[in-house]
């Protein structure tokens, strides 16, 4: 109301005064957004443009140059070679295989099972627990994965081949013969803590009336998980599901640390490593950029994808609020 | 009336424990039925579902095989445990009724898992090939010690005493041979070349199968049945999630427990430190003298440079990435300017979007902002300022969200005022904003020198050489696989990595916890 009477004041007394006033607060508040804007431009916009024009040239070692000008386009041929190659089947599956074991088993499942049962202990145990849940995230990749190395090393270092000797089994070279279970459990512990926050916080804050009443209408707990909880955890259910299948398509940094694609030939490799080892880490010291931006463009495109529909479906709402000062 | 009830009520007491009883076994063995049908389903999608899917398109994978393994071991485990819980109701009426419940359903578990090993000839009732002889290891060659009656071995015609010299014409050694018939099938011919005395003669047997019935295993299995049995029945149900939540974190316990005692001591047996000769002990403080410049080999290590390198990019991570995220933040909670929208809703897609995949083109912008004078030294490709500026642009849009997020939560009346006393905006920010927002500054900030200080993906890719690793990178390097690895050396650098990290941990969990499930909490 205030606003509004100072506003229409100052609008009578002066127009010319008030547009200024109004292209000066534009100006200021450009000013608060330059450095982000720049940053943005500067390594979003620009290599978004860029991954894509790079997926047309043929540029690597042999005729490296970072001008663009001087790079030689040749159309869609990365694309016909990818189509093309023979591994490219392998490593799309793995890839869907990786993404649906990890997201479904961990990022998801162990998720809300740790996020019930940290909420059925005492308070402080239970922060203690998520808390403890966070330290894989936390931790640099490069140690992490090293915890892990000596975890599943063969006799006598590693700890699981400790165990198995004292059980009198044989030693497991588990690097060797169960890659993949280490890389799902790897990437499964550091991706759980997300889902982990987000249901305990959707959880918490359910009411504790709908609890009661299915207590004092006698059900179970499985009963009360299954018919109250749930269908209240629909949307972070969603909305977890939906960020973390883009961040387990794209982050590729613990499989590249713990088994780096092998030890078969591309047994263990996925599509973002993929483009990695193609453009960025070569085997044959052949670093081939056009054709690993092929493999990143299709990764971006189901990124920005993923990103818009979801960012639509959950934030919208709170996008389209207002700010509460206008311009004085 | 009263009376009648009354001898009615004792009258049935005796009578009514029985059908109490048979309901816990009842009960216990609906629960097991239950759990084992779940379980079971969970192993065949796996096995007969999955498991095909993937390999028909190459999948080249151990996971499912093992997961359906742990399913179907579980299975008996579900006996057990479902007879002591279905127990646990009728502890009041007398524990060793509830005992006894409990036991059968467990004896019923262990007596199915031990029909089918025998119908099967698996677990402890497996039949192992074997020629039926025993072998030691002499200087001539492979010495029979003793020949089972009626086994192939007498049937072909070895004697006690027999020097085995070679398997068809490779000499052989006693592991070697034994080996060869634990791998054998039944009825595969081994021809056996002999020395009897100083005759040389051939042998043709063929492979039997034979029981290794173990028995004391069996025995120990069904003991630890009952105790899986009593325990379940025992236990209080509020221990149950602690138990749980425990056992799923046991590998991270594990390793970061081995990460400890590893720092300390020559070398590590799994958990167990040990010296050089391979006895339990061997504490040393050898694999910190990298803080001193050599490693635990003796050779020098630049460690100040490197762990400078680190705290120059974290720190320079946290000072940028506050000042950018809080000015655009505050400008998107608290001003109206054309194209707000347009920024609010590209944050927010951006802070979906995985920028992990934009990295191959970011060597190329990096390269070409090395080529721009003066400042493109300090900000290009193979710099620490190049380094630092691309993981800021990565965090920007979640650091951009949060502020604004923090900002709209505090109230805009000193603001106003400010305003309306004729600040600027730039000082209203400055002096009377900021200090408000402390918190979540502080949030932003530990977020930042954790990533900073954590990074290993983009200084390994945008550095050549040694010269700007940074802690994680060099972590890797001396981890490699190319060079004997001295793990106790590794474990000492990643200890040293990891102490502000834990420092952050200790005082900061809250924070941290609502930071990284991407500030939703935080903002709202």
């Amino acid at each position: 109301m205030n606003q509004i009477s100072v506003n229409t004041s100052t609008l009578s007394a002066n127009p010319n005064r008030i547009r200024s006033r109004a292209i000066r607060a534009n100006l200021v508040a450009y000013g608060f957004m330059t450095p982000a804007i720049i940053l943005a431009i500067l390594f979003f916009v620009i290599p978004a443009v860029l991954v894509v024009m790079l997926s047309l040239t043929d540029l690597s070692t042999a005729n490296f140059t970072a001008d663009i000008s001087l790079m030689n386009f040749v159309g869609l041929a990365n694309y016909r070679t990818l189509f093309a190659d023979q591994f490219v089947q392998k490593i799309f599956f793995n890839t869907v295989f990786y993404v649906l074991v990890t997201l479904s088993l961990f990022n998801i499942g162990a998720a809300l099972l740790v996020s019930l049962l940290t909420m059925h202990v005492n308070r402080r145990a239970g922060f203690i627990y998520r808390a403890l849940w966070l330290l894989p995230r936390i931790t640099t990749g490069s140690v992490y994965v090293l915890l892990w190395r000596r975890i599943i090393a063969e006799s006598p270092f590693g700890i699981l081949n400790q165990i198995n000797g004292w059980l009198g089994q044989p030693s497991i070279n588990y690097a060797a013969e169960n890659p993949w279970t280490f890389v799902i459990l790897v990437n499964g512990f550091v991706g759980l803590s997300f889902g982990m926050v987000i249901f305990t916080s959707a959880i918490e804050a359910i009411p504790k009336d709908l609890l009661n009443a299915s207590l004092v209408d006698g059900s179970t707990l499985l009963q009360r998980v299954r018919y109250v909880v749930m269908p209240l955890l629909r949307w972070p259910l969603l909305f977890v599901m939906t960020y973390q299948t883009l961040s387990l398509l794209t982050s590729f940094e613990q499989t590249l640390l713990l088994t780096n694609g092998g030890p078969g030939l591309y047994q263990t490799e996925v599509w973002a490593l993929t483009a990695y080892h193609r453009a960025l880490s070569n085997y044959f010291g052949n670093a081939q950029w056009g054709y690993g931006s092929a493999f990143a463009v299709v990764l971006v495109l189901v990124g920005v994808t993923l990103a818009v529909i979801y960012m639509r479906v959950f934030r919208f709402r709170e996008l389209v609020s207002e700010p509460k000062i206008e311009v004085l | 009336m009263v009376t009648d009830t009354l001898v009615k009520t004792v009258s049935n007491a005796p009578q009514s424990t029985l059908p109490a009883f048979l309901l816990m076994i009842w009960r216990g063995l609906r629960l097991a039925l239950i759990t084992s049908i779940g379980l079971g389903l969970g192993a065949a999608a796996l096995e007969w579902v999955l498991r095909p899917a993937l390999q028909s398109v190459n999948v080249e994978e151990n996971f499912t095989a093992t997961l359906s393994a742990l399913l179907v071991g579980f299975l008996p485990v579900s006996f057990y445990i479902a007879g002591g819980t279905a127990a646990r109701a009728g502890r009041k009426n007398g524990w060793i009724s509830a005992l006894l419940a409990a036991w059968i359903v467990a004896c019923i578990g262990y007596s199915l898992l031990t029909a089918y090993q025998v119908a099967t000839g698996t677990g402890i009732f497996r039949q192992a090939p074997s020629l039926g002889f025993d072998l030691r290891q002499a200087e001539a060659g492979v010495e029979v010690v003793s020949v089972d009656v009626g086994g192939p071995a007498e049937t072909a015609g070895l004697q006690v005493g027999d020097i085995i010299t070679a398997l068809r014409r490779d000499p052989v050694t006693a592991d070697d041979l034994q080996s060869r018939i634990a791998q054998a099938a039944p009825e595969d011919a081994f021809r056996l070349r002999i020395q009897r005395g100083a005759e040389e003669l051939q042998l043709t047997t063929h492979v039997g199968l034979i029981n290794q019935t173990d028995i004391a295993a069996w025995g120990r299995g069904l003991i630890a049945a009952l105790v899986i049995a009593a325990v379940a029945l025992i236990i209080p149900p509020r221990f149950i999630p602690h138990l749980l939540v425990i056992l799923a974190l046991l590998p991270l316990l594990a390793g970061y427990l081995w990460l400890v005692i590893a720092t300390f001591s020559q070398r590590t047996n799994g958990l167990l430190p040990i010296d050089v000769n391979g006895n339990i002990g061997g504490w040393t403080l050898a694999n910190w003298g990298f803080l001193a410049g050599k490693n635990a080999a003796g050779s020098t290590v630049n460690i100040l440079v490197v762990t400078l390198n680190s705290l120059i990019i974290a720190l320079a991570m946290t000072a940028v990435s506050l000042v950018i995220c809080s000015m655009s933040g505050y400008a998107l909670s608290r001003m109206t300017f054309p194209g707000r929208r347009l920024f609010l809703s590209m944050t927010l897609i951006l802070h979906g979007f995985p920028a992990v995949t934009l990295i191959i083109p970011i060597f190329f912008i990096l390269i070409n902002l090395g080529n721009i004078p003066i400042i493109g030294q300090l900000i290009g490709y193979n710099s620490t300022g190049g380094i630092a500026l691309v993981m800021i642009a990565f965090e920007l849009p979640l650091g951009v969200w949060l502020m604004k997020g923090f900002f709209d939560n505090i109230s805009w009346d000193m603001e106003r005022s400010a305003l309306i006393d004729g600040a600027s905006r730039w000082r209203t920010f400055w002096e009377i904003i900021l200090p408000q927002i402390r918190p979540g500054l502080l949030a932003l900030g530990i977020f930042s020198f954790i990533g900073g200080w954590n990074a290993y993906l983009i200084p390994a890719t945008y550095s050549v050489g040694t010269g700007l690793a940074t802690l994680p990178v060099y972590i890797r390097q001396l981890s490699g696989e190319l060079a004997p690895v001295n793990w106790n050396q590794v474990a000492a650098v990643g200890l040293f990595q990891l102490i502000p990290i834990f420092i952050f941990f200790i005082f900061a969990q809250e924070y941290l916890l609502n930071i990284y499930a991407g500030g939703t909490k935080g903002s709202s």
